[in-house]
């Protein structure tokens, strides 16, 4: 059996090894880009079915965005909606035949998140001043700091390990079923796929708000309820 | 275990490029849409709120209106009961004020009425004293003798006008002696004599007699009436009574 | 026992008992959830949402631990 932890370079663009995540990722980008192109060729301020749709999607985004941060959504609603249609669409790519989604391997987990991290980071400094947002660290108090030092860097990881370990298993499990019985018996579990697809989407996005919210709103209050994850 | 650093390197250029895109072209058109809508359903809202506070205050006009209109006609109630209550009043007092005057006249009147009745009671009483002297006197009055009264005659005679006494008793307008009793001849001269002595000429005399004089003398002749006589006495009498009473 | 064998057990091991804690933690975290939603029934939304998160966070240890298990299968660092 082939190990999931491993991929094999597809082709080389120069000294660039090209992997089976990133063209996937390609062609989901295009496929994004392409559909959001449509779309605002045709807002109108009477919207059709897939603006309503559109607009239901962003609209729920906004209000989870409110209910965590507590405050505007407007500066997370792009990273936090990239994040959470990006990973929904590739998570649900592995319905399609063939196709691996992009998310079941480590560099593509590694890389969002990589971006919550930065992002995290450029809020809290955003919102306290770099001084004020290291002082966050101190609290509740200065024994905390290696504490809360490492629970950015574990946190994260977390966050890769997470998404990565659920997309992988499902993706690892239907090809298990597939060697053993082909027809119709992997459906289910696909169905299932789908399922936790789009829950881990949800959820990878929601602890993505949750870190940059406990960053911006950490120098306000000290000790939000919400902010360490396993 | 190997991590493709390229590989992760290359998804995170991916999501940003990603990033970017989808923020130029799906959140901030998304995001400018629904502002515009909710704008222009703000605007709608702002209007029909308009409208709906010029109604209100349209309705409220109409009831500042009206309540003036009540306010109005309650005034004018007012007024009308006002006039109505000064005009009864008046009524009431011309009411009174006639009444009075009625009562008044008819005080006046009964007054009047009982004046008149005492005048003629009295009138009555002084006829009837009158009459009743006129009876008592009547039995001595014939016995009083002519020459009681010749000298009263003379005075009268002589209190009368020159002019008056030369056309008395002249032949041309004989003048007429009346007495209580029919005289005697030498009662008649001694009356002549005693008459043309007052009248200085001669006197055409025609004698009379008249029980209703009861006792005296008329002298009667032209314009000329003197009465020398009980009966002139008792008029004279009464009418100062009833001059009196009345 | 060669070194692949003991890898294959441990990695047996590992995934079980890691589903054994997450399958009984999520059992409780459901009926906690049916409970509240009984008595609750107008915030079902938010507590559903809330338990899906907490699902998936329990579940993330079952996950470890089957990461666990395919590193000891597939990148084994004492196979050569």
């Amino acid at each position: 059996m082939k190990s999931p932890l491993i991929v094999e370079p597809m082709f080389h663009i120069g000294p660039v090894p090209v992997t089976q995540p990133v063209v996937a990722t390609w062609v989901i980008m295009a496929v994004m880009v392409l559909g959001a192109l449509l779309l605002k060729r045709h807002l109108k301020q009477r919207p059709g079915k897939v603006q309503v749709v559109a607009e239901l999607v962003t609209g729920a985004l906004d209000d989870q965005i409110r209910d965590v941060v507590q405050s505007d959504p407007a500066p997370y609603r792009v990273l936090i909606g990239t994040i959470f249609l990006f990973v929904l669409i590739a998570n649900w790519s592995g319905a399609l035949p063939g196709v691996e989604p992009p998310t079941a391997h480590l560099e593509t987990d590694a890389a969002l998140a990589l971006m919550v991290f930065v992002a995290t980071l450029y809020h809290g400094v955003r919102s306290n001043g770099f001084i004020g947002y290291l002082k966050t660290f101190a609290q509740p108090t200065w024994v905390m700091i290696p504490l809360n030092l490492v629970e950015q860097i574990t946190r994260t990881f977390s966050l890769i390990i997470r998404l990565f370990g659920n997309v992988m298993s499902g993706v690892f499990v239907i090809g298990i079923m597939l060697s053993l019985a082909g027809l119709l018996v992997p459906i289910p579990l696909m169905a299932l796929d789908l399922l936790t697809g789009a829950v881990q989407a949800y959820i990878f996005a929601i602890l993505g708000c949750v870190f940059i919210g406990a960053a911006v709103s950490e120098g306000r209050e000290a000790g939000s309820p919400e902010r360490s994850a396993p | 275990m190997r991590i493709d650093w390229w590989t992760i390197g290359l998804q995170t250029i991916n999501l940003v490029v990603l990033l970017w895109l989808l923020g130029r072209f799906f959140f901030r058109p998304m995001a400018k849409v629904v502002a515009d809508r909710q704008a222009a359903a703000n605007a709608l809202l702002d209007d029909a709120k308009a409208v709906q506070d010029k109604a209100a205050e349209a309705i409220r006009e109409a009831e500042a209106e009206r309540e003036r209109t009540v306010a109005a006609r309650e005034a004018a109630l007012d007024a009308a009961r006002k006039e109505a209550e000064g005009q009864r009043a008046k009524l009431v007092e011309a009411a009174h004020a006639e009444a009075q005057r009625q009562r008044a006249d008819a005080e006046m009147a009964i007054a009047h009425a009982r004046g008149q009745a005492e005048a003629q009671m009295t009138r009555h009483a002084n006829e009837l004293a009158a009459d009743m002297a006129a009876r008592l006197l009547e039995g001595p009055g014939a016995k009083l003798p002519l020459s009681a009264f010749l000298p009263e005659l003379e005075q009268a005679l002589a209190a009368l006008p020159e002019a008056t006494r030369e056309t008395l008793a002249t032949s041309a307008s004989p003048a007429s002696l009346v007495s209580a009793r029919p005289l005697a001849d030498e009662e008649k001269n001694m009356a002549r004599d005693t008459i043309e002595r007052a009248l200085a000429h001669e006197a055409a005399l025609a004698f009379d007699s008249d029980p209703a004089l009861i006792a005296g003398l008329r002298l009667s002749g032209g314009m000329a009436v003197l009465d020398v006589n009980l009966r002139a006495d008792l008029n004279r009498v009464t009418a100062r009574l009833d001059k009196q009473d009345g | 026992m060669t070194i692949e064998e003991i890898s294959v057990l441990s990695a047996a091991i590992a995934v079980s008992f890691g589903a054994l804690g997450p399958g009984l933690g999520e059992g409780r975290a459901v009926a906690a959830a049916l409970d509240a939603i009984a008595r609750q029934p107008e915030s079902a939304g938010t507590i559903s949402r809330t338990l899906f998160v907490g699902l998936a966070m329990i579940e993330t240890m079952a996950i470890y631990c089957l990461v666990v298990a395919l590193l000891v299968l597939f990148a084994n660092p004492f196979v050569k």
